[in-house]
């Protein structure tokens, strides 16, 4: 049991002419070491649910429980540091996050905030930015020189340098180009595969089904449906109706059953679809 | 930071939303100016009430605008320090050791903490009853006949406008920044001076960036569109008199001039 979500309901401004209701009775295990993907809508509180993990928000009503700490309206725990340091979030474009001289300096400066010796810090430092993908060289440059693809990165690093249990991505891939996208998220699967705990907001439908376990589909600020990934594009009706497209693969095996195919709709990579055609005929 | 009231537009349905914006910054001059006299305890009485019945007319909350004053609240503490130190007016209320609070000094802070109590009830209320379009085309229309003297009205009043629009922008990526850099564990409210610093850096550096970026990013975007602010310009938004708009500003003309009147005998 690692992240438990009882009856939350987050409401923004409170009380005012602006008052929004963004998330509304969530209930929701997430369970240590899986890989979950959260799909929906822009608007439909993907984001907000998410900064509920780290306690960035707190929740209007309901409890939010991230191992040994709970969040609640009224409660919030008092060593905030370490649950931030426990679940790491990555926001959408996170390279405007970067502020230090050095690429090294910046990445340091999670771990200082937590009071990691520098040393210490210089090696994970090191270390997290050699897991997204960039050598040494990178170390002494200032961020800002940095194309738009290795400023995510290192942004990504940033986050990563705290060695988080659970990390926390939204969106990570948007306006990425095709390659470093599949880099990026082959970053996160390493993590997951070393015990890590990774939660995804993704309108990406290729990663959901390639890179997770699991996926969480919200709408209006409420949880719709929480099931495997193969569970989730059989049904491929449902995601139609909620306008979410399908995997290229799934949508392509969808089409050929479509003709009178009947090809098993859970196959995941060209492969095996390749060999299922090939059978079929 | 979702919670700064001041500056933004309620798109409420409200007699001082229907004011023509040229009327609204002419009354908010006029008031202004005589919320500085100082008519003692009558003047301030009128003009606060005058200035309450102004908010209760644009259907904003009291709290709603008690909210914006929550910044001040430091500097007003700081004033208060000041001018009970500072007066030596009037007679001595309290006597502490060598301290002596003096009458006046009260009644002066009084004053400052009601004038800007006023001030920022007739501003919020402006700015929220008046679309930001509405106030640079008002603003620009008050403006035109100082163009005679070479004063670039268009230019201040399309500066102004993009101002104004972008008071909510930045605070929503403050906010952003804010967040972001509190997962990397910074400490906003508490921590030594040391760490106070470098958190107000983390987030002053990416936020001035970004600003930069924006505004390159929307010269472009005017540019692009062949903005040329020497350009003959015709509204497809036209402002109209009306009565209410005479009637409101022959009020206040009015009330400014009791103040002035109450003052000036006094």
């Amino acid at each position: 049991m690692s992240i438990v979500f009882k009856e939350v309901e987050h409401v923004y401004s409170e009380n005012t002419p602006f008052q929004y209701v963004a998330l509304r009775g969530i209930d929701l295990t997430i369970e240590k070491g899986t890989m979950t993907a959260i799909i929906g809508h822009t608007g439909s509180g993907k984001s907000t649910l998410i900064q509920h993990i780290n306690a960035l928000l707190q929740p209007t009503k309901g409890s939010v429980q991230v191992e040994d700490y709970i969040i609640t309206a009224t409660n919030q725990p008092k060593h905030l540091k370490a649950l931030r340091k426990l679940a790491g979030l990555v926001f959408q474009f996170p390279e405007y996050q970067l502020f230090e001289e050095t690429i090294e300096k910046d990445i340091m400066f999670g771990p200082k905030n937590f009071k990691v010796d520098e040393e210490t810090a210089k090696r994970l430092a090191l270390k997290a930015l050699k897991d997204v993908g960039l050598d040494e060289s990178y170390l002494d440059k200032p961020p800002f020189d940095l194309s738009g693809g290795q400023k995510r990165r290192v942004a990504i690093a940033g986050i990563l340098v705290m060695e988080p249990e659970i990390i926390i991505l939204d969106e990570p891939t948007a306006g990425l180009d095709p390659q470093g996208t599949y880099e990026i998220m082959d970053v996160f699967k390493k993590l997951n595969q070393e015990g890590k705990t990774v939660i995804i907001v993704t309108h990406d439908m290729n990663h959901v089904l390639e890179y997770c376990d699991q996926a969480i589909v919200m709408n209006k600020g409420k949880i719709d449906k929480q099931c495997s990934i193969n569970e989730l594009f059989e049904k491929t009706e449902y995601l139609l109706d909620l306008s979410i497209d399908l995997p290229i693969i799934t949508n392509f095996i969808y089409q050929l059953n479509k003709k009178g195919f009947s090809i098993d709709s859970s196959i995941k990579d060209i492969d095996n679809l390749i060999k299922a055609i090939k059978e079929a005929i | 930071m979702k919670n700064i009231t001041l500056g933004r537009y309620l798109p409420l349905d409200s007699i001082i939303h229907k004011i023509d914006p040229r009327a609204k910054i002419t009354i908010l001059l006029i008031l202004l100016i005589a919320i500085f006299f100082d008519a003692g305890f009558i003047g301030y009485t009128i003009i606060g009430a005058f200035c309450l019945c102004i908010v209760f007319l644009a259907k904003l909350k009291i709290t709603y605008v008690l909210k914006s004053l929550k910044p001040m609240l430091f500097m007003l503490t700081f004033l208060l320090i000041l001018n009970v130190l500072m007066v030596r007016q009037g007679e001595i209320l309290v006597t502490i050791g060598s301290f002596r609070i003096y009458s006046k000094a009260i009644f002066q802070t009084l004053y400052i903490v009601i004038r800007l109590f006023l001030i920022i009830c007739l501003t919020t209320v402006l700015t929220a009853s008046t679309k930001p379009l509405d106030l640079t085309l008002g603003l620009e229309r008050l403006l035109s006949p100082f163009k005679a003297i070479g004063f670039p009205a268009h230019e201040v009043a399309m500066m102004i406008s993009i101002a104004l629009r972008f008071i909510p922008t930045l605070l929503e990526e403050t906010e952003r920044i804010m967040k972001a850099q509190a997962s990397r564990g910074v400490d906003f409210k508490e921590g030594t001076l040391k760490e106070k610093i470098s958190a107000i850096i983390s987030l002053i550096v990416p936020l001035f960036i970004s600003s930069f970026q924006r505004a390159e990013d929307l010269a472009d975007a005017m540019e692009a569109r062949c903005y040329n602010p020497e350009a003959e310009r015709t509204r497809y938004k036209q402002l109209h008199w009306s009565l209410l708009d005479t009637v409101s500003l022959v009020s206040s003309v009015v009330i400014a001039a009791i103040i002035v009147t109450i003052s000036v005998v006094a």
